[in-house]
């Protein structure tokens, strides 16, 4: 069964990026330009794994991660920020919005594909 | 498995200049008295975007120079810093130095450039006049978190540009993560510092791959000084992919939030760049995963058993989520309104478009050319035939037709741009210029949505440019002289766009003092320029595009240098199009220019000369008369004209201009064309009048050289080649024979 995957992120070459390197690996990706626009996707769909920026315009990536907790069906789906900086305060913030973990940009792909493996195999 | 990069950086070129665009444009929106928040916010975002990509697809430069910004605009939209002018300059300047930046990485080289440096130290020094605007704070351990010591060895001259280099920018920054100290005296060829921080070693990992490549400095955990309450700093991790035991709590050389809520048994787990928060959601089923995968080594990683044989989690990781029924997504939707609803103003497009290279739609365009001139070619050998004998045939030519005409304007659609892509740079433009003469200028912006040729758009920048800046520096007075003159010391500058029939009409116009006749007159005299006598306005404006003619009082940097205007006037002619001013004294300019809605295909109608057939383009006729012979005269100091009403028109005479054989040489055999030119009206001879077309415009310059008088040639239906004629050059030529 191929595990699907929602990328949530502003900027369409980290999108991009994200949804070569994981369709090439046999994932299934959806992309979505915003926090709004990633909760519609995760409403209409079903996700394995979503991974968020956190700055975004219309709604950015805590409060998308806090409005996918409170669906029943994103209860306990890994979540993982992307975010440009790794200080306690943001893993605080994410920790508290209900984020899964955090992958630090810049990242490689195969970084992102060795967490992606991790995560949900 | 290896992943070219390479392939996502045109994405991330278009991605940041339009960033960089929007940033700028955002900029000067920003209303410095009073900024709004959401502005300030939609910056920060710009910025941060392009850090991200920066980072991500490799280019470091631009990810520096966006992270130094990008504190100064954290402060900004925190509201711990106001803006000033100043900073809005300085941003503004940061945006042209990044656009430079990503112009050289388009190009595939680095940018050198000495203004990185003093940029960037020039933002520091701004985000620091207010000790809370730093960004860096953010970054800082909760209070009770316990501190490590680093011990930071490198090489200077191999992390320095200049052999000369400073290191106190990096000593500031590592400044920014706790107490810095030096262990020893730096020397070219080895610094040792210690750094004594609540952050872990990938803050300080980062903080120097802002500005050169980690790998090249060696950060260890401090053995001598061994903090107390964080496991494993003994471990002085070799380096951060050293392998740990996969039971362990911890990576070598990472602490973990021992102490951070939450984190019962279930420990948080902090690898090279990613991490996972113990306990948390989505936890279950990474730890399902981890469980099995327990055995792996590989990447030192380790996992924790955070729900051991939990066979609910293990069956949920293969397959999708419970398809729970959507509790009432519009109560959800209800429920989130807050950060929905924040920005309703910027809300971002759906994505339904691809990106295609120009090339692409430039062959299609030369395709459906061609398909223009073979349709011309079938109508052309079919005309001999009998329509009723032959109506199917007449019938499908006439379909052929028509679906041409739509695929034409279809491909051609695909071409067109908004102009805004233009007029967006000049809010910049008008601000500086107008700031380096000390003069108080609006623009104003009309039909920014008017679409033409992308060609044509690329090629209205210069001469936009040109004409805007001349306007504010010949045309808009000082805020002194508008004063005396009883105006409002606010010079205001229209650029305004729109369709008038086949034509994009551009104007540039400025309330200023208008252009002074008798110094135009006096200058044309000096230079010993051909003018008619008694000139008519628009004949003296016309002066002004002639080459070398400048009656600016001064020679500034802006414009005056008199060699910009015939630029102009040739840039545009180049596009088929034309200008014309209009001024009047104390009142204004207004520069005029007209442009064909394409480069491509030109409606047009062919005319005979002798042998010979031409083309006339549609949109320069205004009628066609066959004078009689009274109406023929020559006028003292204005050669040939033809009386049309009572207005006499400079007669250009085309057989006699191409030296081409003639059967009627008498004038009233000959019919008359008049036609639209940028010093007014004039009439052409022809011979003939043939049939009005939609020809395909080939470059006369890249096939052959170029010609005075013509401005491309086509392919007509016979296969023969028509020249196509370039009105306001024949009017200029016809004089200077005379």
């Amino acid at each position: 069964m191929v595990k699907s995957i929602l990328t949530v992120d502003d900027s369409s070459s980290i999108r991009q990026m994200v949804s070569f390197t994981l369709k090439d690996a046999g994932y299934a990706v959806t992309e979505a330009i915003d926090g709004q626009d990633g909760l519609d996707k995760a409403r209409a769909g079903r996700f394995n794994l979503i991974f968020t920026d956190q700055n975004m315009p219309r709604m950015d990536g805590l409060t998308l991660i806090k409005a996918l907790r409170g669906l029943p069906q994103y209860r306990s789906v890994p979540i993982l920020m992307l975010t440009t900086e790794s200080s306690d305060a943001m893993k605080n913030q994410g920790r508290a919005a209900g984020a899964t973990g955090w992958l630090v940009k810049p990242f490689d792909p195969q970084k992102l594909l060795a967490v992606v493996r991790k995560v949900i195999g | 498995m290896t992943i070219d990069m390479g392939r996502f950086h045109q994405v991330f070129f278009d991605e940041a200049g339009e960033h960089l665009a929007a940033m700028e444009a955002l900029l000067l929106e920003l209303d410095v008295e009073a900024p709004d928040l959401e502005v300030l916010h939609a910056i920060f975002r710009a910025a941060h975007s392009i850090k991200g990509g920066a980072g991500t697809f490799g280019f470091a430069d631009m990810a520096q120079v966006t992270h130094v910004l990008e504190t100064l605009l954290e402060g900004l939209r925190n509201q711990q810093t106001a803006p000033t002018v100043e900073m809005i300059d300085l941003l503004l300047e940061t945006g042209d130095l990044l656009k430079a930046q990503l112009a050289a990485h388009q190009e595939g080289v680095d940018l050198e450039d000495p203004r990185v440096e003093l940029v960037c130290a020039r933002i520091e020094q701004l985000s620091r006049i207010d000790p809370a605007a730093d960004s860096v704070t953010l970054r800082r351990m909760p209070p009770g978190a316990t501190a490590q010591q680093w011990r930071i060895e490198f090489r200077p001259d191999q992390l320095l540009r200049e052999p000369d280099g400073d290191l106190s920018a990096l000593w500031d920054a590592l400044g920014d993560l706790g107490q810095t100290e030096r262990l020893a005296e730096d020397s070219p060829q080895l610094a040792v510092w210690r750094l004594t921080t609540q952050m872990g070693r990938e803050a300080v990992t980062e903080t120097f791959a802002f500005v050169c490549d980690p790998r090249l400095v060696r950060i260890e955990a401090d053995p001598e000084i061994s903090v107390p309450g964080i496991q494993g700093e003994t471990n002085q991790g070799e380096s951060q992919d050293a392998v740990a035991p996969a039971d362990k709590e911890e990576d070598s050389g990472f602490g973990f939030f021992a102490d951070a809520p939450g984190s019962e048994r279930v420990l948080d787990q902090e690898h090279d760049g990613f991490g996972l928060f113990g306990a948390s959601p989505g936890m279950d089923q990474v730890a399902a995963i981890a469980a099995r995968d327990q055995d792996e080594a590989e990447q030192g990683f380790g996992f924790f058993d955070s729900a051991p044989g939990t066979p609910d989690a293990a069956m949920g990781r293969d397959s999708p989520p419970d398809a729970e029924p959507d509790p009432a997504p519009a109560r959800a939707g209800t429920a989130l309104a807050p950060g929905a609803d924040s920005t309703p103003k910027r809300r971002a497009a759906p994505e339904s478009s691809i990106r295609v290279g120009v090339e692409k739609v430039d062959q299609l365009i030369n395709l459906v050319g061609e398909l223009v001139i073979t349709h011309a070619m079938l109508a052309e050998s079919t005309s001999i035939l009998d329509p009723v004998a032959h109506e199917r045939m007449f019938d499908g030519l006439g379909n052929l037709e028509r679906n041409s005409r739509d695929l034409q304007q279809a491909v051609m659609s695909i071409r067109m741009v908004p102009i805004s892509f233009v007029f967006s740079r000049f809010p910049r433009v008008v601000r500086d210029t107008a700031a380096a003469l000390g003069k108080r200028v609006t623009l104003n912006l009309v039909g920014e949505d008017t679409e033409l040729d992308k060609g044509l758009i690329e090629r209205l920048v210069d001469p936009l440019n040109h004409l805007v800046r001349n306007s504010i520096d010949h045309g808009i007075e000082t805020p002194e002289r508008r004063r005396e003159a009883g105006k409002s010391e606010q010079g205001e500058i229209v650029l305004a766009a729109s369709h008038r029939g086949g034509n994009v009409v551009v104007e540039v116009s400025d309330d200023g003092a208008g252009l002074n006749r008798d110094r135009l007159l006096a200058k044309a005299a000096e230079r010993g320029l051909v003018l008619s006598e008694n000139p008519s306005d628009k004949e003296v404006w016309q002066l002004v595009f002639a080459a070398g003619f400048s009656t600016a009082e001064r020679v500034t940097d802006i414009s005056g240098r008199g060699v910009g205007m015939d630029v102009v006037r040739r840039n545009i002619e180049g596009m088929n199009g034309r200008v014309e001013i209009d001024s009047q004294p104390g009142r204004g300019t207004r520069i005029t220019i007209r442009l064909p809605l394409t480069l491509a295909i030109l409606d047009g109608m062919s005319v005979r000369v002798g042998e010979e057939v031409f083309i006339l383009p549609l949109t320069v006729i205004r009628e066609s008369i066959r004078p009689q012979r009274e109406q023929y005269k020559t006028l003292a100091g204005k050669g040939q004209v033809v009386q049309v009403s009572d207005e006499y028109l400079p007669l250009v005479v085309l057989h006699a201009l191409f030296r081409l054989e003639e059967q009627q040489t008498r004038p009233e055999e000959g019919i008359v064309v008049i036609v639209d030119t940028n010093e007014g009206r004039a009439a052409l001879q022809v011979a003939e009048l043939l049939a009005q077309h939609q020809v395909v415009i080939k470059s006369l310059e890249t096939n052959y050289r170029k010609v005075e008088g013509i401005s491309g040639a086509t392919i007509m239906g016979d296969g023969r080649v028509a020249m196509i004629l370039d009105v306001d050059a024949l009017v200029r030529m016809s004089r200077q024979r005379a």
